[in-house]
């Protein structure tokens, strides 16, 4: 809608600020079908855009932006998105890294066994272990966001069971999915994650607020001051002050808040959702950084990631969905993003292959 | 696209809105602002205002609004409303008559009898909002029904005089604290307790939790439905203590009156400051807003404008009142 407005009028200059973040592939695919003809009628066009695979395919020429400075104007023919990459950042970006297989006995923590809801989810069995980060791949509507939204109590399975340290758990709502301790960072912070007219240190608390509470069921401000400030340092939140009101701070601090607040409260078993989707690329690697650490520390990981890059740099092992059902699991030496998408569009064949 | 957009902004704004305690207290202030104003109009329009005993009767008459508006602050900062505070207060107050001047029971016991009522009303209506979802404007609407109805049946239609209990008058009417009515104490304790709750309490955190965003509150962890149920039930406490005060200083349970009382409470909130989307507000900006109405309605009275003016009024005050907080918005917000 937007984008038809603006081609009405007819422009000489046709600004573009991330216009594919609400499109669909098939629709990105008409949008630059439009700015090829745009672009021979003459018009000129700035496009601005973190999707780097966008840039490299419909960019003549690509300047990069840092804390408000232009840093250099390349011509993309002549670049290699690496080095776009790396002039975004300021630093160097380590090359196709995989992870490094976590070591010794690694102990299953959460085991999901034939979950099938009402909508979508037909069967889906795995295991989330110590240590390790779980990517889950897939197309749209493959059902992963359902698999975590079931895992985090915010909808009920129809059948199936959910264990815990090998003893069957019932998981009613996100209270019980908190006492737990499984956290959920949803795909959508805005809706699911954040309060955002409230302050930082607000968030950063609220899952944890029950420990700050002395008996008369008062908050000891204090120690939830000094909880709150730990998380921010330690997870290099952006933000003047805890007093800060969310709204306020970039996408990619506000998502740091929702993953401090799980920590907050100690989570053994988190659960991300598109961790970074609509953040920057240095606080990216941040988040890429935090998961590994989380899991060096024990902590048993599922990453729901439509990227496929991300998802082989970042996971151990990788669970391939299509339309309710696992269709694939794979480990990391052994997928790449051909055999990803092969699993991942699997529709009809429901062997589910393990 | 647009996401991104907003985002950006905001960040270009960062510097300058990390404001401070002003700006966050500001609709507060403002209300107070109001307030002296007020009542530095009324004080020289005339010289019988700013006498010791005008100023107790002001307090007096606000007592009972402000208790009932302390509860309806909870629920209106978790983005709900409570229409069933005013009748709620007439059956919490035929309640108290009928424990105590029907069925004889100890002073105390029949106090706390009606308090308990009005509580469990708050539970009704709790549960009907937490767990059946049936939306507050509906589930209270429907309370304040029930209450009228039930107050009426229960007392006959006819007044109860609590001329045969000793000592309840002296709930409202005596003074603990020489010089100042027990009514106006109550609203004063009643007051710091509500403060308290809402500031420091994880209850209080939760109630703007639940307003600020309810979804993501739920899917924190925080049992929702459980916190929502306390919370009505604490608006319900507050409807039976205002029940039992009013009782008090009419010496009689008045199964007519309340009506209307709710929407007074509410206007108290609003004109605090009070966000009826929910996520802000604050027990001093309501009893500031409660003293503003009280405050209006006794000037006017003084300087002898007909009772009719008054409510034209106290309605034009609260245009003004929201959409002052509007235009603070925006400002923030550009």
């Amino acid at each position: 809608m937007e984008i038809a407005k603006a081609l009405s009028f007819d422009a000489r200059v046709l600004i573009m600020d991330e216009p594919t973040a609400a499109l669909t592939e098939s629709e990105t695919e008409v949008l630059f079908g439009l700015i090829a003809g745009l672009k021979a009628r003459g018009t000129g066009i700035v496009y601005i855009s973190h999707r780097m695979e966008e840039l490299g395919r419909i960019a003549d020429r690509i300047t990069v932006l840092r804390d408000g400075r232009c840093i250099a104007t390349l011509e993309t023919a002549e670049t290699e998105l690496r080095e776009v990459i790396s002039l975004m950042v300021g630093r160097r970006i380590e090359g196709e890294a995989r992870p490094r297989p976590p070591s010794g006995d690694r102990r299953v923590v959460l085991r999901a066994e034939g979950i099938s809801t009402k909508g979508l989810l037909r069967d889906v069995s795995f295991e989330l272990r110590e240590g390790e980060i779980v990517g889950f791949a897939g197309l749209m509507g493959a059902g992963r966001t359902e698999v975590a939204r079931v895992l985090c109590g915010a909808d009920r399975a129809e059948s199936g069971r959910i264990y815990l340290r090998g003893e069957p758990v019932e998981i009613r709502s996100p209270a019980d999915a908190a006492r737990l301790r499984i956290g959920y960072l949803s795909e959508d912070r805005k809706r699911y994650g954040l309060l955002l007219d409230q302050d930082v240190g607000f968030n950063v608390t609220l899952s944890s607020l029950t420990s700050y509470v002395n008996a008369l069921g008062l908050v000891r401000d204090s120690q939830v001051r000094e909880a709150a400030q730990t998380y921010v340092d330690a997870l290099r939140i952006k933000t003047p002050s805890l007093r800060q009101r969310t709204s306020n701070l970039s996408g990619g601090n506000q998502q740091k808040i929702v993953l401090a607040k799980w920590l907050a409260k100690d989570c053994d078993v988190l659960i991300f959702d598109e961790p970074t989707r609509g953040i920057d690329v240095g606080t990216k690697e941040e988040i890429y950084a935090l998961l590994n650490d989380l899991a060096a520390a024990g902590k048993a990981i599922m990453m729901i990631s439509s990227e496929l890059p991300e998802v082989l740099r970042m996971a151990h092992r990788i669970v391939v969905m299509c339309e309710g059902r696992v269709t694939g699991v794979l480990d990391n030496a052994d997928a790449d993003q051909e055999t990803i998408m092969e699993y991942a569009t699997r529709a009809g064949d429901h062997g589910g292959i393990r | 696209m647009t996401e991104t957009k907003a985002v950006s902004a905001q960040e270009r704004a960062l510097p300058r809105l990390s404001g401070g305690l002003l700006r966050r207290q500001l609709q507060q202030v403002l209300a107070f602002a109001s307030l002296i104003v007020v009542m530095a109009f009324f004080s020289l329009a005339s010289p019988n205002f700013l006498t010791w005993s005008n100023i107790t009767g002001i307090l007096l008459s606000t007592a009972v609004i402000g208790i009932l508006a302390l509860g309806t602050t909870f629920v209106i900062i978790t983005g709900g409303i409570d229409l069933s505070v005013g009748t709620g207060m007439t059956l919490a107050s035929v309640m108290t008559a009928t424990f105590l001047v029907t069925w004889g029971w100890p002073l105390t016991l029949g106090v706390a009898g009606g308090i308990a009522f009005g509580a469990l009303m708050g539970f009704v209506n709790g549960f009907n909002v937490a767990v059946l979802r049936i939306p507050p404007f509906i589930a209270t609407l429907a309370m304040m029904l029930i209450a009228q109805g039930l107050a009426l049946v229960i007392s006959g239609t006819a007044p109860i005089y609590f001329n045969d209990v000793p000592g309840f008058t002296a709930i409202s009417g005596g003074s603990l604290v020489p010089g100042v009515p027990n009514a106006v104490l109550i609203l004063f304790v009643l007051t710091a307790l509500a403060a308290v709750v809402l500031s420091k309490s994880i209850l209080g955190r939760y109630t703007f939790a639940l307003g600020s965003n309810e979804e993501a509150t739920r899917i924190s962890g925080i049992d929702v439905a459980k916190w929502k149920i306390v919370i009505y039930t604490l608006a319900g406490a507050f409807t039976g203590i205002a029940g039992v005060v009013l009782a008090a200083r009419l010496n009689s349970a008045q199964p007519a009156l309340g009506l209307g009382y709710e929407l007074q409470a509410i206007a108290a909130v609003v004109i605090g400051g009070t966000s009826l989307q929910g996520g802000k507000g604050s027990i001093v900006g309501t009893i500031i807003g409660a003293l503003i109405m009280g405050v209006l309605v006794n000037g006017l009275r003084i300087m002898s404008i007909p009772q009719e003016w008054q409510t034209v009024v106290i309605g034009i005050v609260i245009l003004v009142a929201v959409y002052t907080d509007i235009l603070r918005r925006q400002a923030r917000a550009s």
